[in-house]
This record gives structure tokens, sequence and C-alpha cells, in this order.
């Protein structure tokens, strides 16, 4: 048990990590909506639409972070296992 | 005729002297309308956009500086990407919308119009309402006409003139009293606004 939470607690900061460099490593916070800048050739004005989109930022990285922690954490609760003696 | 006498006419005034006055609609089901506003404070910058745009502007080309009419802006329309900063911004320490519905400007008077690179300006005089708090102040805007460009804009299911109104301009956080505890390295007191709207004026 101890060993399967510290796997985990490896396993959750690393596809966490991963998730927020792979969406463009934003160093803001969280969105859960993007810009995108249209432009109108009528009136020559460039507007914004917005388009539902989760980027992770840099609180969904300290929020894994603190999760694994946890994880690891918890794992000390669980003892080691005995070595067989004779 | 109107285009012809559009250069010696000015700023909203970029309408032909003697032609009956022009009521622009800025209502814009096509969302291409919208307010951009950053605060850039020394911590963080926060930007956002607001498309929930609306209102008229009346203008009478004999007497371009009596241009009158009211521009508003939807407060929830206000966006930031980060939900958690949205909802405290449309909160009640903030610009508390479910109370203050709208923002807006009623454009009172034009002052130094002027034509310069086929492009109508003015400094608009009017008055601002945030949050409850009514405030005078002079915006510089620039117009431009686009005769009988509605029908482009409609597939030809209106006929009629466009106005596009662009303007930039500043407000302080502090004089609308929006969160004035939040601190200012943080949250610039400074709302930097840029709007650009198109208004339709169809052909009666």
């Amino acid at each position: 048990m101890r060993t399967l939470l510290r796997i985990l607690s490896v396993i959750l900061l690393v596809t966490a990590l991963g998730w927020w460099w792979k969406a463009g490593s934003n160093k803001g916070w969280t969105k859960t909506s993007v810009q995108v800048w249209k432009y109108d050739e009528i009136t020559e004005i460039k507007y914004p639409e917005t388009v539902k989109r989760f980027v992770p930022g840099v609180d969904f990285v300290a929020g894994a972070a603190a999760a694994s922690l946890g994880l690891a954490g918890v794992s000390l609760v669980f003892r080691k296992r005995n070595p067989t003696v004779g | 005729m109107k285009t012809t006498i559009f250069p010696i006419v000015s700023a909203l005034g970029i309408i032909a002297a003697d032609a009956a006055p022009q009521t622009f609609d800025f209502k814009d089901p096509k969302g291409v309308n919208h307010a951009k506003f950053t605060l850039d404070a020394p911590l963080e910058a926060i930007s956002g956009v607001a498309n929930g745009i609306s209102g008229t502007l009346t203008v009478d080309p004999a007497k371009p500086e009596a241009t009158s009419g009211t521009i508003t802006v939807e407060t929830k329309s206000l966006h930031v990407e980060n939900p958690m900063m949205k909802q405290h911004m449309l909160g009640a320490d903030w610009l508390d919308a479910e109370k203050n519905k709208e923002i807006t400007f009623k454009v009172k008077s034009l002052k130094d119009y002027k034509m310069a690179d086929g492009k109508a300006s003015a400094s608009v005089v009017g008055t601002f309402s945030l949050k409850g708090v009514e405030k005078e102040i002079t915006v510089p805007a620039t117009v431009t006409l686009l005769p009988g460009k509605l029908a482009d804009r409609t597939a030809g299911k209106m006929k009629g003139d466009l106005a596009v109104l662009r303007t930039n301009f500043t407000l302080k956080r502090s004089d609308f009293g929006i969160n004035p505890k939040a601190p200012e390295d943080k949250v610039s007191d400074e709302i930097e606004v840029s709007l650009s709207i198109a208004g339709s004026a169809p052909e009666k």
C-alpha cells in the first residue's frame, strides 16, 4: 500500500505537469475559456470570440503538487512490512 | 451627394450637411461590438472584454456638436478568462452586477471635432455611469462612416449606412467605488478602456 500510494503520487504530479506543459505552460491562473480574435472585414473591427477551453495554470499545478504531497504523506501512515525472520 | 460632402463635415457629422439627422443603432447580433478593459498593476495584469453592447446615437449633420445618445454595456457581459476572477469581478464587492445591471455612457455633446486621414475625430462629453456612480467625462473618439455598407452586413436584407466608433480612455476604479480596499499593487486603480463598435442606420 505504501509503495502504491507513492507511485500514485508520482504519477499524479508527472501527469499534471505534462498536461500543463502540453497545454502551453500557462503561467497565469487556470482558464476555462480563451479568446480567439477575429476580423470583421466590413467594419474593420478586430473582435474577440470566446471559445470554451480548459487551460491549466499555475494554480492547477500547485493543486496537483499539494495532492501529490498528500498522497505521499498518507503513505507514511502505512507501516513497512517487517522482514521475515528465520 | 452624401459621399462628396463627407470630408467637409465633421466628427460624428461626417454625414452630408443637408442630410436629415441619422440615428445609429449599436445593437449587434453579430457580436463584433466590444469593449476591452485592462488593469495593469505591478503584480498582476487583468484584462477582459465585454460584448453586451447596445444603444443609439443621433447625429444632426447641421449641428454635429449636439450629437446625443447613450451607449450601454450589460454588466454581466464583462468577461475574464479565469472563472473565479470573473465571479469576484461581478460580485458585490466589485461591480455588483446583480444590482447594477448596466454601465452607461450618456453622450451630451461633442467638441474639438475635426477630420484627419479620412476619419472624423472629436472629444465626446458625457456622463459615465458605473456601479451607481455618475461622473462627467470627456473622451477622445474617432468615427468612420461607411455609406451603404449596411447591405453588405445584412446580406442585402437592409439598406443604409454604418458608423464605426472607436475610443480609448482611462477610468479610476476608486472614482466609482469598485472595491476601494483592494491593494493597488495587485489590482490597478486605473482601468484602461478601449471601445470599438459599429452602429447601423437603416434607410427609412
